[in-house]
């Protein structure tokens, strides 16, 4: 295992340096008077910079995998992944951003936040010291306070981001003093060595077990898991409707990539594709526990939404217990389930947090009953139903979409390690949320529109972006084995 | 008792009782002062543990930026007589809570009280500022550089949030 | 004689303290503020700990939190001027717009 010094490590860091310099140029080409008119200006240099970023990490995909900074950043292929998947997000928000009128007024300081953000998810999934763990959950946390109270001139855009920031700097201070227990118990703040201290002093430590229990609050937060989820309705109604669909993914997927890289690297030990819990600490059965908490709540809460966008909030914490299951698991098939879990949740929630802005733009409301009768209202109407339909399907986790092989997969590593009242429950708890993803399709066919005229989707993109991510739930529900492959290269962490 | 011993317990002691005056007066502006006896105890504290360019920086960031800004804000909000006496908690929640408390301190208490440290492993300049600054610029480099994109982004955040007509219109 | 558990427990009391405050307080100043005193208790923690095991990175880490404070802090606050100019008020018991409604499905 080779541990690079600052200067060699300044090769792997390209990506992320290309975003910090997309950040400062958007800022600056800001500054004239006349190019900060230009409200295209700065998307297109986001949306350069974040290209330019995805086409880099491809090329820094081929160097030996490495940890780099003398132990602060981890470049493997599961670092590989979350940068693709940052990059992804990234790109689809910018798009949603553009067509949402919500955030139609924005200045040049949003898109840099946004870019900031992408920053901050890989940087998060690929950290092995604590201290720098903390630093890029709080450069992600801190952002999105700033992104979610975006919106002045709405009463609840403020009210979202200051509860955030209230929940959010308590979380990241408990987890910040769990840390400081950790370190002074193993005398080290780097994740590797954490686990040759565990393995070496096999003595119960009250404060260790303490100490990571807080650590776990703060990871908690940031994924929205259950008791820790407060925070996430209120935030994700209150926000913008683009910056809580990106909310809802890039930052959720780094809290799930650091918490697994965390659990993984310091309190298990490989044993060929086993992840065995070290000493007394039982982390896959808390963490089986956390996760079914976290899907039952968020599925039954979600039943009695009428908000689209509180709708949405408790689907994605139900849909975090489920990728929680990864954390109880502890196999290399768990890693694996976790990561196509991801990728479908991608598409399929930027697929409904599309359509939702498409209804949104159309009806100014934000009510479920803006779905009704959807499916009758023309031919875009048709076909926002149907493309609603599928992600609704698809999160429900049915075949023929991704979202089912996703749930196969998490299923299957449960199963294969054992917990089999977890997936018992989870399948039931998919189940239920059968019954209010089936709702939006009921609103959307069998109930009479408030107002028959033509659904309002103009234009050529907007349209196709959510076809093109309705089609690629089907297509990966059909024909998953290029994802499958990419999940079995990505699920490898350097420990 | 060694002079150590008698600074810090005076150092601890208002440190404490400056914190629990943060939190219980009424008034957000003795909060705020009361704070800023807690940093100044607390970096006395960092002395006491050899850690002297922290209390440095612990009294000229703290004390003298983040508390200036709070209150600054406190002013600049020209909070009314209603304001500043909020409502709390009826009898029964604030005695709750502070058994909750009370009962989390000896958790928390216990358990670090069990982290076995002893000895006295301290070295001449231990925490001088060129021992901190080559861990800095050596180990923590991207830390440093990350935090440095914090700051940039939160000062202009900050400017953006709090300016009135930030949408064109 | 003191020793590491004496300012470890000044840490825990500080810490504890500002929780308190975080969940008592309504007032959304005065709550930012216990915050400050939570991670002024994380920062007493790592510094004794640094002193204690002779390992420099606790002060570092100390060294990191205060810059965090400085931006968490900057940006709290803006977002409590926003907060004031839309409602005329930093009470979190005013908060009331987001919430679950309970329907009968």
């Amino acid at each position: 295992m080779e541990i690079l010094n600052n200067q060699d490590s300044l090769w792997y860091f390209l990506p992320e340096s290309v975003l910090i310099l997309t950040f400062v140029v958007i800022l600056l080409f800001d500054l004239p008077e006349n190019w900060s008119k230009n409200r295209l200006l700065a998307p297109i240099v986001a949306t350069i910079g974040t290209v330019l970023f995805l086409a880099l990490s491809f090329y820094t995909q081929q160097f030996p995998e490495a940890i780099t900074f003398h132990g602060m950043i981890i470049n493997d292929a599961f670092t590989d992944f979350f940068r693709l998947f940052a990059g992804l997000t990234a790109l689809i928000t910018i798009f949603l951003s553009l067509k949402s009128k919500e955030v139609a007024q924005v200045r040049a300081e949003y898109w840099a936040l946004l870019v900031g953000i992408t920053l901050g998810i890989p940087m998060l999934a690929a950290s092995n010291n604590l201290l720098m763990i903390y630093l890029a959950l709080e450069l992600i946390s801190i952002l999105s306070y700033i992104l979610v109270g975006y919106l002045h001139n709405t009463k609840t855009s403020s009210e979202a981001a200051v509860k955030y920031v209230l929940y959010g700097a308590t979380a990241s201070g408990v987890m910040i003093y769990g840390l400081s227990l950790i370190f002074g118990v193993t005398g080290t703040l780097n994740a590797i060595e954490i686990r040759q201290f565990l393995i070496s002093n096999p003595a119960e430590q009250l404060a260790l077990f303490i100490g990571l229990l807080m650590t776990l609050a703060g990871f908690g937060y940031k994924i929205s898991m259950v008791p820790f989820h407060m925070w996430a309705p209120d935030v994700y109604q209150g926000a913008p409707t683009p910056v809580t669909a990106f909310l809802s993914v890039g930052p959720k997927a780094a809290g799930f990539a650091i918490l697994l890289r965390f659990i993984y690297t310091a309190l298990t030990q490989d044993q060929g594709g086993v992840y065995v819990p070290l000493k007394y600490i039982d982390i896959s059965t808390l963490m089986a526990v956390f996760a079914l908490a976290t899907m039952t709540l968020g599925n039954f809460v979600a039943l009695q939404q009428t908000n689209i966008k509180r709708f949405l909030a408790y689907s994605s914490i139900a849909h975090a217990g489920y990728m929680l299951m990864a954390a109880a698991a502890l196999n290399t098939e768990a890693l694996r389930g976790v990561i196509f879990y991801m990728i479908s949740y991608l598409i399929m929630n930027m697929g409904a947090f599309a359509v939702a802005i498409a209804v949104i733009n159309d009806s100014g409301s934000e009510e479920l009953s803006a779905f009704k009768g959807l499916g009758n209202r023309g031919r875009k109407g048709a076909l926002a139903a149907v493309a609603m339909t599928l992600f609704m399907v698809s999160l429900t986790g049915l075949p023929p979409t991704v979202g089912f092989v996703g749930k196969f997969y998490l299923f299957s590593a449960v199963i294969e390690a054992k917990i089999y009242w977890l997936a018992v429950l989870g399948v039931l708890n998919s189940v239920v949320s059968l019954y209010y993803y089936a709702k939006i399709i009921k609103y959307m066919y069998f109930e009479e529109a408030k107002e028959q005229k033509p659904f309002a989707l103009t234009g050529f993109s907007f349209p196709s972006l959510i076809v093109g991510l309705a089609a690629a739930t089907v297509f990966f529900g059909i024909f998953w084995n290029a994802l499958s492959y990419l999940t079995e290269i990505s699920a490898h962490l350097l420990m | 008792m060694s002079g150590f011993d008698i600074l810090f317990f005076v150092f601890a002691g208002f440190a404490l009782v400056s914190a629990m005056g943060v939190v219980v007066s009424p008034n957000p502006v003795y909060s705020a002062l009361s704070l800023v006896l807690t940093l100044f105890s607390v970096a006395g504290l960092f002395l006491l543990l050899q850690a002297e360019f922290l209390a440095v920086v612990q009294v000229l960031t703290y004390a003298g930026a983040i508390l200036v800004l709070f209150v600054f804000i406190i002013m600049l909000l020209n909070l009314s007589d209603f304001e500043l006496m909020e409502v709390r908690m009826g009898n029964l929640g604030k005695a709750l809570l502070t058994l909750a408390a009370v009962v989390a301190f000896i958790t928390l208490a216990f358990v670090v009280h069990l982290t076995r440290i002893t000895g006295d492993p301290a070295v001449e300049g231990f925490g001088d500022i060129s021992t901190l600054g080559r861990e800095i610029f050596t180990h923590y480099v991207i830390p440093f550089e990350i935090a440095g994109v914090l700051l940039t982004v939160s000062l202009i955040g900050a400017v953006m949030l709090a300016k009135k007509n930030l949408t064109k219109e | 004689m003191v020793e590491l558990p004496h300012f470890l427990i000044v840490s825990v009391a500080l810490f504890v303290l500002g929780f308190v405050g975080v969940i008592l307080r309504r007032n959304l100043i005065v709550v930012l503020m216990s915050i400050e005193l939570m991670l002024n208790g994380v920062n007493l923690s790592f510094v004794a700990f640094s002193r204690y095991l002779g390992d420099i990175q606790g002060q570092v880490a100390g060294f990191f939190v205060i810059v965090l404070a400085a931006a968490e802090a900057a940006v709290g606050l803006a977002i409590i001027i926003l907060i004031f100019r839309r409602r005329g008020s930093v009470q979190t018991t005013r908060l009331t717009d987001l919430k679950d409604e309970i329907h009968a499905a």
